[in-house]
Formats: structure tokens, sequence, C-alpha cells
């Protein structure tokens, strides 16, 4: 489990990336970091993950406080990171290097891993592969490491079309009971179905973190049916199916929850929104 | 307790992928500080040290005046290159999180900056050296003359030089951990120069006043010399344990 107390962070003085956040993580469940550009997504990622310290308060992830960097946290921790290292290796030698430092990865995995991302050659030097075929081979390592805790900043970045579907059955298929993997992305659509709960920061601070249970239950995604009460419509955007509408769901109605709507309404209506998931 | 597999497989890693430069962002908390610009400036110095090592140690009658400074701008341009791909963020963020110890990542850190960084200044500093004598010679006398490289190499590879190099880049390691502002560490770099250049005075002064017979300049490249550094990276691996504490 990942628990944030109090956490306060800054580069500069002036300037608090991150204010006063509380927030705690459970295990088991593939969770969705969302926000707007430099509300501090990656930043967080960094304290967690002990590459940054906290100003103030706490992290623990486990029994581990990450800044120590600990070696059995960081074999069970993995950052990947928006940008991927390139260099001159070929993926078979950047693997057996790097492998090494990871007691769970799994070679096997990391070949079925790749050949669902169809690169085939191992033997190509990594510099010069595209973008997007770099970050398949650092995304099938990450994932081939199987570390406790997997945390991926903005993974769809630079994939094309059916990669990121590989991408989603690739984390469902490593995601286990005990894991626990959580990804900052502004492609939330991308990821819509596979993530289990949803944390949005809002100007240095947590403006919800709520499991998708939560969230449908709170709230009602669909088609505007024209007979609901304009009061309950936090957010509305137009369709060509008509008007899709999220509004606090009174009624106890069964929907899917749709991660860009819900960004849209958190911002649009916070208030609104924010009372709606502390009743 | 220090895991001597992961130690190698750190090394071998490095030596790949070399991020055993004098960096702090290796260690430290965050990775903002790039190290291209002090490596860049801090092999020049080198450079120049062998510059004046050259000029004093090997006098030669046809003195390629301009060699030192082909040498310096050699120096820059080399190291840039080697290491502009392993200073981006992401290889360092990358190398951070490897689970491996503090006193591991140092002592993989010690050994590979004793390897790499030598080699990397000793290659660039005669490439540069060679390259300036040639051209020096060509531009002042119209004849390229290699003649006296021997000569040259011979000094660079000189028990004297490799003594004071180790204690250089110990020393640029301990100032590295110690002072935060890297224009002090420069200045402090600089005024280690200073005191070394006269060091031999220094010597020759305590033999003389104090009759001291063993200390001579062998004392200083066997003894003193690795003595020195071995106590300044005693000293970064102190503060570097306090660091991550």
């Amino acid at each position: 489990m990942i628990e944030i107390k109090n956490l306060d962070f800054h580069y500069n003085k002036k300037h608090k990336v991150l204010s006063d956040i509380d927030l705690q993580l459970t295990n088991g469940r593939i969770v969705g970091l969302l926000g707007k550009n430099g509300v501090g997504k990656s930043t967080l990622l960094h304290l967690i993950a002990g590459l940054q310290f906290p100003i103030n308060g706490s992290i623990t992830v486990d029994e581990f406080a990450p800044q120590k960097r600990n070696v059995a946290f960081l074999q069970n921790m993995f950052l990947l990171g928006e940008e991927v290292p390139s260099t001159t290796m070929t993926i078979n030698k950047f693997v057996k290097i790097n492998s090494v430092f990871y007691p769970e990865f799994s070679q096997q995995a990391f070949t079925d891993y790749l050949t669902e991302f169809e690169i085939t050659d191992l033997t190509q030097s990594m510099d010069k592969l595209s973008f997007g075929t770099r970050k398949k081979v650092h995304i099938a390592f990450a994932l081939a490491c199987n570390t406790k805790y997997l945390l991926m900043d903005e993974p769809t970045n630079g994939l094309d079309i059916p990669s990121k579907a590989s991408l989603r059955k690739l984390l469902r298929l490593a995601m286990g009971d005990g894991k626990l993997v959580i990804i900052s992305t502004h492609q939330a659509r991308d990821l819509q179905n596979i993530l289990d709960s949803i944390v949005i920061l809002d100007n240095t601070n947590v403006l919800i973190s709520a499991d998708d249970a939560l969230i449908t239950q709170k709230l009602y995604f669909g088609i505007a049916k024209g007979d609901e009460n304009e009061e309950d419509i936090l957010y509305r955007e137009a369709n060509v199916a008509g008007d899709m509408i999220v509004k606090l769901n009174k009624d106890g109605q069964t929907s899917n929850s749709d991660v860009e709507l819900l960004f849209n309404a958190a911002f649009t209506n916070k208030e609104k929104f924010k009372k709606a998931f502390s009743e | 307790m220090v895991s001597i597999i992961r130690v190698y497989n750190l090394i071998k890693r490095d030596l790949i992928i070399p991020f055993a430069i004098p960096n702090r962002a290796f260690f430290k908390n965050s990775a903002r500080k790039v190290a291209v610009w002090r490596y860049a400036l801090w092999l020049p110095l080198f450079a120049m040290i062998m510059g004046i090592l050259y000029c004093t140690h090997s006098p030669m009658n046809e003195s390629p005046e301009l060699g030192p400074v082909y040498g310096i701008i050699f120096a820059i341009v080399l190291p840039y290159v080697i290491t502009r791909e392993h200073c981006k963020r992401s290889n360092r963020e990358f190398a951070l999180l490897l689970p491996a110890t503090a006193t591991e990542k140092c002592l993989a850190f010690a050994i590979l900056s004793l390897i790499i960084l030598p080699l990397y200044s000793i290659v660039s500093s005669c490439i540069g050296y060679y390259i300036g004598m040639i051209l020096g010679n060509g531009i002042f006398k119209g004849t390229f003359v290699v003649s006296y490289i021997h000569r040259d190499l011979a000094v660079f590879l000189s028990p004297f030089v490799i003594s004071l190099m180790l204690m250089i880049i110990s020393l640029n390691l301990l100032l590295s951990l110690l002072i935060k502002n890297e224009i002090v560490q420069m200045i402090g770099l600089f005024l280690v120069f200073a005191i070394l250049g006269i060091f031999p005075a220094v010597l020759a002064i305590l033999k003389d006043v104090f009759l001291l017979p063993f200390l001579t300049g062998k004392t200083a490249i066997y003894l003193i010399y690795p003595l020195i550094s071995t106590m300044l990276l005693l000293g970064s691996y102190v503060k570097l344990k306090e660091e991550r504490a």
C-alpha cells in the first residue's frame, strides 16, 4: 500500500507543486493519475519512486520510505518515465545488463510482451529504434520486471493505435492481486477501460481519489434524455448521438464511467463535484 | 551488507553506460543537475595541467606552443560527445532507481571513476595534444612533426601524472559532494591546483629545512598523493552515507 501524508513539495519556494497531499492507494488495482499540465503528476510519481524527496510530510510504500532507496524497495518499484533512455546497445544487451537488478524479471514474459508489440528482432540497436518502438521495449521491460509497484508516466505517448490496445491487454495480463500500477496520463481515453481507480490532481492538491465503483455510484454518465434536473448536471458535451452528460446519480442508475467526461465534470463544477464525493 | 554481485553488475553495466562521471545527481535527490558542462570544464582543466606539466617536465627543442590550446579544445569536444547521451535526465533517473545500495553504487562509482575517467582523460588529452602538436608545427614551421610523440606519451602515462590525476578525481568527487554551488566547486579546484603547483617547492623546503630525506618526488608519487586520494575517497564515502541516511 502507498500512504501519503501531508506531503508538500516544491522546486522553488515561491511556487509550490504539491501541498498537503493525503492519499492512500491500495494494491490490486490500476490507478489513473489525472490532472492538467504542470499540476505535479510526474513529480508525485517521482516522489513515490524515491527520485525526489518530500519537503514536508511523508510517503510510505509498504514499510519503506522511498527516499531511502532500500534495495528491497527498489527491487519492487519500477518507474517508467515519459522519456525513455536511448542507448547504443541492442535490445538483448539492454535487457541482459539491467534485468539482473530485478529478481522477479522474466525473460519469457519480456519476449512475449515484445511479440505482442510486434517486435521480434532483439538484435536491433536501441538508438536506431523510433521513439514509439523504444517505448514499447521499455514498457515490455517494465512489465517483465514483475515489480509490485509500477509507475508509468504517459505510457501511451508515442504509441500507435494497435499498440495502445496491446498495452491495455498487457497491463491486464501482467496485473496480479498484490500489484499496484499508477498511470499518469493526459490520454484518458487510451486507458479508459482498465482503470480501477482515479486520482485527479488540481492546483497542488487532490481533487478526487475514488474507485470506479464509487464514481458510478455517485455519478451517472450517459446521453441526456431531456428530463434531467439541470441542477444535477455537472457537465454536458455535445455528441453526434446527443448530449453526453455527467450528473449526480440520485436515482442509483447504472452506467459506465467515462474518464474524460469525469475529468471535465470535475473541473467545470468543482464544488458540486467535491461535495458529491464527500457525502 | 554489500553485494559483490550487485557491485559487479553495476560496474559491468556502467562500463557500457558510463554514468560514472563525477556527478552528484548520480547519487542525489533530484536529477536536475546536468553534469555535461562541468565535465566539459573539468577535462580542459585537466588538459591545462597536462600542458603545464608537459612544458615544465618535458621541455622540447621544438616547442609547439599551440599544442595545449588544441588539446584543450579537443578535450572539451570529446568528453562532451562521449557523455552527452549518458547525461540525459532519463538515463540518470533510470540509474538512480536501480536496485542497489548507496554503498554499492559508491563502490562501483569509485572503481569506475578510477578506470573510466582517467582513460577518457588520457585518451582525449593525448589525442588533443597530438593534434595540437602536429597542427602547431604545421602552422608555425610548415612541417608536420610527429617524431616526439613517444616522449609526449611518456609524460601522460608517467606515474606522477597518473597519481596526480587520481588525486584530482577524488578531490573533484568530494568537492562535488561538499559544495552545492558548482562555480564555488570550480574555484575550489583552481585553488587546489595552485597548491599542487607549489607542492614540489614545499617538499623541497621541508626536505632542506627539516632535514627530511624521505621527502622526494617518488614519495609524493607513490605515497603522499595516493594517501591523499584515499582520504578524499573515504571522505566522499562518509559524506554520501550521511546524505543517504
